[in-house]
């Protein structure tokens, strides 16, 4: 059987004396969807960032398809897995053609500039950015620049997508354009992590929901299994009707 | 790029205007060629080298700690330098010796180490703390070379004013021979470092996810700011406001791109220091207005403007 395509075995992270998860173990599976929810600083953040090896983790391993993400170079993660953070500002006015064309960094010298101007081409169209290729990304408004962001990660074309509450500043259209990528993403063997705060729009769409709080895993499974009134309201410690 | 050959054009036009003009007009017969050869050749030679040098620092310290409010001046490493040299040479070495050289970059690279690492906060470079810090270890820096220069005599042919203001005057090429080195290899690290940079401008998480080993090339791109700034300052002074507003001025005809940017701020910076040195010698002639004060007057008001724009478009500093 396939390896799943990420692996957390015991991982716990503390930042000094603050722990920011307790040893969790989780695994998602190659082209599925993952959603992780739960309350604000119950550990959704910091539990992507240990998957996008942006932080290293305490105790534990994390596997990506089989591999200790700890043991790879910035390089070869670039072509396993993109990450969406929660960060959209540009420091610069780059234009919106350029921010997009960066998605293809891990594959340049692998592939000839025409393939990616092609795939950026591609991307770009289906993200709808074509009218605003040329305009700076720094004039953009939230939602734009959130797009525009969607396109470069997508651009990568990386197994994995790892995305960090990517609908936020989305419209309604937005949001149902990224649940159809995401989707998409997934019919075609890829795999998806989003942390979401529109639980009911995603975790039914989801494979898996992964609930937190509190830096631990507080529910884990498919969305029937974890998306219950019951285990809501304990994670989010409030009665919350599903 | 049309805009390069063009700069160079300038460029060697004031070349020729800067050798020609001075206190003393050229055209008297027996002083023309060792003014010439000894005066104002170095002179201007060293304009091209400050003038670049900052340039491409100011770019660097901007693209790198993704802040266009960076400077080496502003953030302290100028100060630092200028303290480190003048330490150099009141522990007996000579202006324009390896050893002050070192002493400058020793300074530089302390000032810098520690406003960036005061700055950088879970991996982000913060505006705000990044130019109090500069303001911090400019006044520390700046009043232990004010002690170093009241109580050194082997400092004595340097004011505080000098320091603080910066002059070409004292240019010899010894002078030149000492810093040439040293901008050339700073300038030949940023070179390499133009696509790396533009990809900083995503944040440090996003750029790092993306295979760019962002410590790598904040600690390169500083490298480079400490060789570009420090030896320059500890042989003609702290020229400020040129390595702030040049590679802003640039990226508003050029666009962001660190490939060009880099190499247009270096010809603009070159341009900038050739026209305000030539006219620190003339604007009160016989008297030289130090050159320092000429780019404060002109780049304060245009510092206002930029952080007006600047908050304009960010919504603040918060």
């Amino acid at each position: 059987m396939q390896p799943p395509i990420l692996d957390l075995i015991d991982v716990s992270a503390r930042s000094k004396e603050l722990i920011r998860l307790h040893a969790i173990n989780v695994s998602v599976q190659a082209g599925s969807l993952a959603c992780i929810i739960g309350p604000n600083g119950s550990g959704k953040s910091t539990l992507l960032a240990l998957m996008a090896a942006d932080l290293a983790p305490t105790t534990g391993r994390v596997m990506l398809a089989g591999r200790d993400l700890s043991k790879m170079t910035l390089g070869e993660l670039a072509k396993q897995r993109a990450v969406l953070t929660q960060e959209t500002t540009v420091s610069f006015p780059f234009t919106v053609r350029d921010v997009v064309e960066w998605g293809r960094i891990p594959w340049l010298g692998t592939m000839s500039s025409a393939e990616n101007s092609e795939i950026v081409a591609e991307i770009m169209t289906k993200l709808k950015l074509d009218e605003l290729a040329t305009r700076p990304v720094t004039s953009l408004s939230g939602g734009e620049r959130k797009r525009v962001h969607i396109a470069r990660v997508l651009a990568q074309k990386a197994p994995l997508l790892l995305l960090d509450e990517a609908d936020s500043d989305l419209d309604l259209i937005g949001r149902q354009e990224l649940d159809k990528l995401m989707l998409e993403q997934v019919k075609s063997g890829g795999s998806v992590v989003v942390v979401t705060h529109d639980a009911r729009r995603i975790a039914p769409i989801s494979d898996q929901v992964i609930l937190m709080s509190a830096g631990r895993v507080h529910a884990v499974g498919k969305p029937s299994e974890v998306l219950t009134t019951d285990s809501l309201s304990s994670a989010f410690g409030s009665p919350l009707k599903w | 790029m049309r805009s390069r050959p063009a700069a160079i054009a300038v460029i060697l036009v004031l070349v020729v205007i800067a050798i020609a003009i001075g206190a003393l007009y050229i055209g008297v017969a027996d002083t023309t060629t060792s003014i010439i050869w000894n005066i104002r050749g170095p002179r201007v030679i060293m304009a091209i080298l400050i003038g670049s040098g900052l340039a491409l620092a100011g770019v660097l310290m901007q693209g790198s700690l993704s802040n266009p409010l960076a400077d080496p001046a502003l953030v302290g490493v100028s100060a630092g330098a200028a303290l480190g040299g003048v330490a150099a040479v009141s522990l007996g070495a000579s202006f324009n010796t390896a050893f002050s050289a070192l002493g400058a970059c020793a300074g530089g690279a302390i000032a810098l180490a520690v406003v960036t690492s005061i700055s950088i906060r879970n991996r982000v470079p913060e505006v705000v703390t990044l130019l109090l810090a500069g303001v911090a270890v400019t006044a520390f820096a700046g009043a232990l070379l004010t002690v170093l220069v009241s109580v050194s005599d082997s400092t004595a042919t340097r004011s505080v004013t000098f320091w603080s203001t910066g002059s070409l005057s004292l240019t010899t090429w010894a002078a030149v021979l000492t810093v040439a080195p040293f901008v050339i290899v700073g300038a030949g690290i940023s070179a390499t470092m133009a696509s790396s940079l533009d990809v900083l401008s995503l944040g440090d998480r996003a750029a790092n996810a993306l295979g760019v080993n962002v410590s790598a090339v904040r600690y390169r791109a500083l490298i480079a700011v400490v060789l570009l700034v420090s030896v320059g300052v500890s042989s003609v002074g702290v020229i400020a406001f040129v390595g702030l507003l040049v590679p802003h001025a640039v990226r508003m005809v050029i666009g962001p791109r660190h490939g060009p940017l880099l190499l247009i701020s270096a010809l603009a910076g070159t341009i900038l220091i050739l026209v305000t040195d030539t006219a620190s010698r003339v604007v009160a002639n016989p008297i030289e207005v130090p050159i320092g004060a000429i780019t404060a007057v002109v780049g304060a008001p245009i510092f206002f403007i930029l952080i007006r724009r600047t908050r304009a478009s960010q919504g603040g500093w918060a």
